[in-house]
């Protein structure tokens, strides 16, 4: 099984990792496998679960079970998406079980520091500013840190932690909110600091206006809130020593799990990262994430620079490095830990640009097609990717399912179809999911599911913009003298709740009529509570930015996580 | 919230609530409806037979023929009557038929409809009391639904009560309930009921109402729920503006 390892006195967990300390140099210990053989269990569990899948689709399909066709196509179409994406995962988790580290990796990892004075590299304390080899050349890394509007303390912490980066390195804060307190800051850190004039490509074109100042023959990128080990380069930089290595990618973890929202989306993308990621190794497709990364100059020229015509700059980046025969890695080694968006805004808005980028590459850049020139291995991958985000989508669709019954006697399945019948397959189905995620994870957040089945919206908005090539124009943010309120970003999720809620009512009342309790009505309630679970968590945030923002008035003084809060919302 | 979106969330909640309110009439309208199992357009059927046995030897309709009370339809040739004639047994003249005093019998029609079922020909031999033919009475066309409906459904059929009749081709024509037969199976009451209408007139709709004519029937049941009002005032409403 393939797990984020951590470095020995640290617990292996992708939540709640305690800020990184400066342990003081030691001699380089090996590193932990990033991968190994699966649990046999595991094995187990996923051949389980996919005959699960089998037999669920297969209930679904069987024309005997059939029942009207308007909720039955939505229950298909939504389910042949999730059962899709099911199997290609499980595919990829069971791909993961190989070490990217070769015996390359493990020698210049070896030798990172050697010097003919010292050829192994042994480290003395002070020596952290050493400079680095590679192949026994000498190397130069730039680290950026690009910020766009964070709050100092946040700044200030990266910049802190970029700073003490084991090894030679010039770290750089590329500042694209123009704001003089961070050039004073970067200038009191003794960062470099970088300011363009335009501000065009966003993020991509900001790193881009660097290389051009710049000469490190690496470069890495972290966004402005995620704290670097001093680890970092020692535990990626290896990698290079394969000429064909474009980028090493490592996880985004998240220290701030404080909240539904946060934990919900964090824990979503900690299966992405613990088991899908490594996965693609194997198929040369893991792609970069934005951040917590180390690029190769020369590769990043090869293809023209960071790809800018995106938001989702990442993603594409690692398309065109594939399509031009680059080798890209993801260790699953947590080397930096930030913020996971824990507003419904911001998680809004992260969701919204990640499932721009999927749909964009699915609509415009088809991954099958023969002009891209990629692997199939590569192709596979890339295609679920970019239709992974159609399964939030799926939500919608099988939302609607309930309240047609209740209003329309239009069932899904056959009638002569029994509860236990039903159930069996669906438990087939979707408790072996849940049981898998729990077995990898070691436990099931409700959260996840809440979140996913409360963001339906976000994903249709994002498909909508992609098909009618409009940019999502949000209301200008960051004004933080007003109190923004989540429910600006969910009038979808609010409106379809209160028509699920006035359905149940009318479920219960139907019911109460013919005498029996309904599987419509059953489900029609849960998806009412869990919209309303949705509702719940947004109303307790904007209670504490409302709370929050008093004190700060009260105080002039934001303290850091205040300062995220109401920067991250609007009246 | 921004006063933007507060509005749209205003707008939205209206129209959230008049689709669930539509909905709600729709899934009411349902409640007190039911569709029929199988319906079909029946007549009322006159057969024409003959009392006495003998050879065809004319036969003066054709099938889907429009005749009228008292039209010839076939000539018999009979040698029993004929010797009943000749006795004096039998009257020359009568409602259904005519005899000749050569034992020949004229068979004629009773009422005025359409010949249907000509179960014989010229120069065939029919046994006394065999139908020759089957008259369907004009303007008698009835409909002719199989309903299954729950015992608490089967008390809330009332006599009159409005029937929607759907012909193949998606016309409606509106009928009444006339007659309701029942037995129950399984608990559930499977209801025969017989739908009159004066839509139904024979050979409309380019011949699709007609006997044997399968239909969808609904039949409107008495509305007992607390949305009674608001359902019949909903589809007056419908009515008065033209849908």
């Amino acid at each position: 099984m393939t797990t984020l390892h951590p470095r020995p006195d640290e617990p292996a967990i992708l939540q709640g990792i305690p800020p990184h300390r400066d342990r003081g140099p030691t001699a380089l210990v090996r590193p932990a496998r990033a991968g190994h053989d699966h649990a046999p269990s595991l094995v187990l569990l996923v051949v389980v679960a996919t005959i699960g899948i089998l037999a669920y689709a297969n209930f679904l399909l069987n024309p005997a079970s059939r029942g009207d066709w308007l909720p039955y196509t939505l229950v298909i179409v939504a389910e042949s998406m999730l059962i899709f994406q099911a199997l290609l995962s499980m595919w990829t988790i069971l791909s993961g079980s190989q070490d990217p580290r070769d015996f390359a990796f493990h020698q210049a990892r070896a030798t990172l520091f050697a010097t003919r004075s010292n050829p192994r590299g042994i480290g003395s304390p002070g020596s952290d500013r050493r400079p680095l080899y590679l192949n026994g050349q000498p190397t130069s890394v730039d680290v950026f840190i690009t910020t766009y509007g964070e709050g100092l303390d946040v700044i200030r912490e990266t910049v802190t932690a970029a700073l003490a980066i084991r090894g030679a390195h010039l770290t750089w804060v590329l500042d694209d909110g123009r704001s003089d307190e961070v050039r004073d800051l970067a200038a009191e850190l003794g960062s470099r600091y970088l300011r363009r004039l335009s501000s065009g490509g966003a993020k991509a074109g900001n790193v881009n206006h660097a290389l051009t100042a710049s000469t490190g023959e690496y470069f890495v990128i972290f966004d402005a809130d995620f704290v670097p080990a001093p680890d970092f380069l020692v535990e990626t930089l290896p990698f290079f020593v394969d000429d064909k290595v474009a980028f090493v990618q490592t996880p985004q973890a998240y220290s701030n799990l404080h909240n539904v929202i946060s934990r919900g989306a964090g824990y979503m993308q900690a299966v992405f990262y613990r088991f899908i990621q490594p996965g693609r190794n194997r198929f040369n497709a893991a792609f970069c994430v934005g951040t917590n990364v180390i690029f190769r100059r020369d590769a990043i020229n090869d293809v023209g620079g960071m790809y800018t015509d995106s938001k989702s700059e990442d993603v594409w980046t690692s398309l065109k490095l594939h399509e031009r025969g680059w080798k890209t890695i993801f260790i699953p080694l947590v080397l930096a830990t930030g913020h996971a968006p824990d507003t419904v805004e911001a998680y809004t808005k992260q969701q919204l640009r990640w499932a721009t980028g999927g749909f964009e590459i699915l609509l415009n850049s088809n991954p099958l097609s023969p002009r891209r020139r990629l692997t199939f291995d590569q192709r596979l991958q890339y295609l679920v990717t970019a239709s992974f985000y159609l399964t939030g989508v799926a939500p919608l669709l099988l939302l609607a399912v309930p309240p047609l019954e209740i209003y329309f006697d239009l069932r899904p399945m056959n009638l002569s179809i029994n509860l236990a019948t039903w159930l069996l397959y669906y438990a087939g189905f979707y408790l072996m999911q849940v049981g898998l995620a729990f077995y990898t994870m070691g436990s099931f957040r409700w959260e996840t599911l809440m979140l996913a089945a409360a963001s339906f919206p976000i994903y249709l908005a994002a498909l909508v913009n992609v098909v009618i090539g409009k940019e999502q124009q949000w209301r200008a943010t960051g004004n933080k003298s007003q109190v923004t309120s989540p429910f600006n970003f969910m009038i979808p999720q609010l409106l379809v709740f209160v028509f699920l809620l006035l359905t149940s009512v009318v479920a219960v009342w139907r019911d109460i009529g013919i005498g029996t309790a309904t599987l419509a009505t059953a489900w029609n309630v849960t998806n009412t509570v869990i919209l309303g679970s949705f509702i719940g968590a947004a109303l307790h945030e904007s209670r504490q930015t409302r709370l929050s923002f008093a004190a700060e008035r009260g105080r002039r003084h934001p303290r850091p996580v205040d300062a995220r809060h109401s920067e991250a919302v609007t009246a | 919230m921004t006063w933007v979106n507060r509005l749209k969330l205003l707008v939205g909640l209206v129209g959230v609530f008049a689709l669930v309110a539509v909905l709600t009439v729709i899934f009411n309208q349902r409640q007190s409806q039911v569709a029929s199992a199988s319906a079909s357009i029946q007549a009322a059927e006159y057969p024409v037979g003959t009392d006495y046995g003998g050879i065809v030897i004319e036969r003066l309709v054709e099938e889907g023929d429009a005749v009228s009370a008292g039209q010839p339809m076939f000539t018999v040739q009979s040698p029993t009557l004929q010797a009943d004639v000749a006795e004096g047994l039998v009257s020359l003249e009568n409602v259904a038929y005519s005899v000749s005093p050569d034992g020949v019998l004229t068979l004629t029609a009773s009422i005025d409809g359409t010949v249907t079922g000509i179960t014989t020909e010229r120069g065939s031999f029919v046994q006394a009391g065999q139908v020759l033919a089957t008259i369907n009475r004009g303007g008698s066309l009835y409909v002719s639904a199989q309903f299954v409906l729950t015992s608490t459904d089967y008390a809330r059929i009332e006599e009159g009560a409005p029937v929607q009749i759907v012909l193949p081709n998606q016309a409606r024509i509106s009928g009444n309930l006339d007659t309701v037969e029942v037995t129950t199976v399984d608990g559930q009451a499977e209801t025969t009921a017989r739908v009159i209408s004066t839509g139904l007139a024979d050979g409309e709709f380019n011949g699709l109402v007609a006997p044997g004519t399968p239909v969808a029937a609904t039949l409107s049941l008495r509305d007992d729920g607390p949305l009674a009002g608001v359902g019949d005032g909903f589809h007056g409403f419908l009515q008065t503006i033209g849908l």
